[in-house]
């Protein structure tokens, strides 16, 4: 009779699947995924007909919402747990369908912030339409003991975020909320007083505890060798298929666009070009890098007009001849020369 | 455009100076071991060749023009070979006893070379192929370099036009290497300056491996290798030029030789590691610090004071760039004299233990570390009082622990006692500064556990 692995663990592979089924159709009829990196919730407010903003509280694995909508709403997840600035790698998007008294769960589990504890939810709606949205009933699910496994397989495969910052820190995987080593460690430790105290390994434990050690850092760095292979193909397809760069967004497509033949005699070195943009130091220091020894300024002294503009991933446009203002400067009219993908726009701006 | 063969020629020069150092001063030509450890040290020597030669041109006002490069390396080359007509060979390579030959299981082989496969491919991918993306690497470093390529002059201030030039009182290694990546291009490329930075890393990882392997094996050699490839943030670091890695390889290297001297008694290979470590001080302001001085103590408690001599040559060559510092009148840290403000600081402590023990930039790296050291400690502390351990002397063997932890004692020492806690705090630099000492204390574990194996082998 056949005796091996597989049979052996039949029943349990058994096992594992049927708990897994009520898991998996327990899941949001609506496909949840994690934000992207250059998630941008101020512009989204700015693009959107119509938003919204509700605050949860309190322990569950899904969200309900009972509303009716006459077009599709995107909605934004934040766990913030009372922090000031909420952590945005581990917030979820999803795309509500439109329809009438639609009834639907929103899987918060997917998170990789999420754990079985109570925790402070921030759900941004914004809606392509601008009346006629109503939500009748935001609430938190109960958690369901079926999620728990895999939520948890999912947030050990939930990627590093590839952030400008990586190369300082990575935030590392967790999983139900804790940090992954905390999670692997007691397991090693366990395994290792087991190999220490059980009469099977005399002899070898020393060799057995090694090895132990061994898979508990090689399994860990594989994890991580997997997400950089996905960055690597991530990359190469945003790169080469002329798309938004991670946060970088049309950074590179601008500096190109502006280094090309025919606005290098307009980029001197002398005249600065402006740069208008939002958030971190980042792109400021990514675009001075890329166009110089052209200067890029984010600061003008009054009566000093730019050559170039950039509106970096701006909500506000310009037509040819019209005015764009960035903060408390404007500068008049002004005269597109390029859109790209992340909705970024170069102008030039005629001189006095 | 690019200009490929312009390039190639670059690298070929860089390679040939680099073969010729380390084949003449180093290893005689005939065994294939050493001909394979020529080849992967020689892009490393010729960066500390670079180095030199861009110091020479700066004293007597020579611009950095491809040219000037080129006809500069040329000449180096034609005086290696040239000094190789007249010095004898050093006979004949002969590798020095395994201390261990032992054999991993398959399923840690196959582990370790999907490991090392991941960053490698990630590395190329985005050392060549991609643009730069990562704060530091277009601010303090390819900016510095590309503002000193189209002046073709070094760039050591940070006034106008110089404003967006952050470290300018960095030494220049790297910078001198993107410069001759880019000689002869009619503008500035990322790609082959993080492209030159990729293959001086796979360099010193390689020449590392091949080392190791001298001493203790392939398997245990990959094994090592793994354990600091595989730590999260260095292979992340492998993709773009921050230069934390190169310092942790350098240090990698320069042990790895040193264990390599210790088991053939080979002079040469001393000064091999010597100048390895001493390469570490023009790669990174805090190389001084965190590899050449922990090597240089570590190198004068084992080297008996009549062997000293091949430790000159290293000398000099790190005293000179505080010595250019000090002439410049530029700082030595890499903060200035705020480096120097010595306080306790407490609220660093969590900071410090959250990234040792559950950090992403590591994962269980440093708690697997540790346990590995205790693991061996007691089971060499078990051992019958007769046993030797591997047949050489222990504290010998333990004093290559020296390096890294005093390495990684100082790392601790500048964010817990220093105003640098700001980017601990902040998660700025303290985590892949951490990349150094863990490279410098995997080795000599990896060392111990080989002879463990091996005492254990003669007891019967």
């Amino acid at each position: 009779m056949y005796t091996g692995p597989v049979r052996r663990f039949l029943p349990f592979l058994i096992v594992g699947c049927l708990w897994c089924i009520p898991a998996l159709s327990a899941a949001a009829s609506v496909s949840v995924s994690l934000a992207p990196e250059e998630l941008n919730l101020g512009q989204r407010m700015a693009a959107s007909a119509a938003h919204a903003v509700v605050r949860l509280s309190g322990r569950g694995d899904a969200i309900a919402m009972r509303y009716s909508s006459p077009a599709p709403i995107d909605c934004v997840v934040l766990i913030t747990d009372g922090k000031a600035v909420p952590d945005l790698s581990t917030a979820l998007v999803a795309t509500l369908p439109l329809g009438k008294d639609l009834t639907i769960d929103l899987n918060v589990s997917a998170s990789p912030g999420w754990s079985l504890g109570t925790h402070e939810y921030r759900v941004f709606f914004f809606s392509h339409a601008s009346d006629g949205t109503t939500m009748e009933r935001v609430t938190l699910v109960p958690a369901s003991f079926w999620r728990l496994p895999v939520a948890a397989l999912r947030h050990l495969f939930t990627s590093e975020p590839y952030l400008p910052a990586s190369y300082h820190r990575l935030k590392g995987y967790r999983i139900l909320g804790v940090a992954a080593p905390l999670v692997l460690l007691p397991v090693v430790i366990l395994l290792l007083i087991l190999t220490l105290a059980l009469r099977r390994f005399r002899g070898r434990r020393l060799a057995a505890c090694l090895m132990i050690l061994a898979l508990g850092f090689l399994l860990p760095s594989a994890r991580f060798s997997l997400d950089l292979l996905a960055f690597a193909g991530r990359h190469l397809t945003m790169w080469y298929g002329d798309a938004p760069y991670e946060q970088a967004g049309s950074a590179y497509a601008i500096a190109e666009f502006l280094q090309s033949a025919n606005y290098e005699r307009a980029t001197s070195a002398v005249s600065p070009i402006y740069l208008c943009s939002e958030g971190t130091s980042y792109i400021p220091s990514l675009l001075t890098y890329l166009l110089s020894p052209t200067r890029v300024v984010q600061k003008l002294p009054e009566g000093q007009t730019p050559v170039m503009l950039i509106a970096f991933q701006q909500p506000q446009t310009a037509k040819e001849g019209q005015a764009f203002q960035c903060g408390d400067r404007v500068f008049n009219n002004v005269k597109p020369l390029r859109s790209f993908a992340d909705g970024s726009v170069v102008y030039s701006v005629p001189q006095p | 455009m690019m200009s490929v063969p312009a390039f190639g020629v670059s690298l070929a020069l860089l390679l040939a100076e680099g073969w010729c150092a380390v084949n003449l001063v180093l290893f005689s030509r005939s065994s294939r071991e050493g001909l394979l450890l020529c080849l992967a040290l020689a892009l490393p020597f010729a960066a500390l060749f670079n180095v030199l030669l861009f110091l020479l041109f700066m004293l007597c006002g020579i611009p950095l023009t491809t040219v000037s490069l080129w006809i500069g390396h040329a000449c180096i080359v034609a005086g290696l070979l040239l000094v190789r007509q007249f010095l004898p060979p050093t006979g004949h390579d002969s590798d020095p006893a395994l201390l261990s030959s032992l054999r991993l299981p398959r399923i840690i082989i196959a582990l370790c070379l999907f490991i090392l496969a991941g960053a490698l491919v990630y590395g190329f991918a985005h050392a060549w192929l991609l643009p730069p993306f990562q704060y530091d690497s277009f601010t303090n470093w390819l900016m510095r370099s590309k503002m000193s390529f189209l002046e073709q002059r070094l760039v050591f201030d940070n006034a106008f036009p110089h404003e967006a030039v952050r470290k300018p009182h960095y030494p220049f290694l790297v910078h001198a290497l993107h410069l001759m990546a880019n000689a002869g291009q009619s503008s500035w490329r990322d790609q082959l300056a993080s492209g030159m930075t990729f293959l001086l890393s796979v360099s010193l990882l390689f020449g590392s491996f091949l080392m190791i392997r001298r001493v203790v094996g392939a398997s245990l050699a990959l094994f090592a290798l793994t354990l600091v490839v595989g730590i999260p943030l260095f292979g992340l670091h492998l993709g773009e030029g921050y230069a934390d890695h190169l310092l942790a390889e350098e240090g990698l290297a320069a042990l790895a030789a040193f264990a390599l001297y210790r088991s053939s008694g080979r002079k040469s290979v001393l000064l091999l590691s010597g100048l390895l470590a001493a390469a570490a001080v023009w790669t990174k302001a805090e190389g001084m610090f965190f590899v050449f001085l922990p090597w240089l103590l570590l190198a004068l408690l084992s080297v008996r004071p009549l062997a000293l001599r091949p430790l000159f040559p290293p000398l000099l060559l790190a005293a000179v760039w505080p010595v250019f510092l000090f002439l410049k009148g530029l700082a030595f840290t890499p903060h200035g004299s705020t480096d120097l403000l010595v306080d306790y600081h407490p609220e660093s402590l969590r900071t410090v233990l959250s990234v040792l023990l559950y950090g992403g930039s590591f994962g269980p790296f440093w708690p697997l570390l540790f346990a590995g050291m205790v693991c061996l400690a007691i089971a060499s502390a078990r051992r019958s009082p007769g046993a030797t351990f591997g047949g050489g002397d222990r504290r010998e063997r333990l004093s290559l622990f020296l390096p890294g932890a005093l390495c990684f004692a100082i790392v601790i020492g500048v964010y817990v006692f220093t105003p640098n806690v700001s980017y601990l705090l902040n998660g700025e630099s303290f985590d892949r500064q951490l990349l150094t000492p863990a490279a410098m204390l995997v080795l000599p574990l990896v060392l111990c556990f080989a002879e463990f194996v091996k005492g254990r082998g003669e007891e019967g």
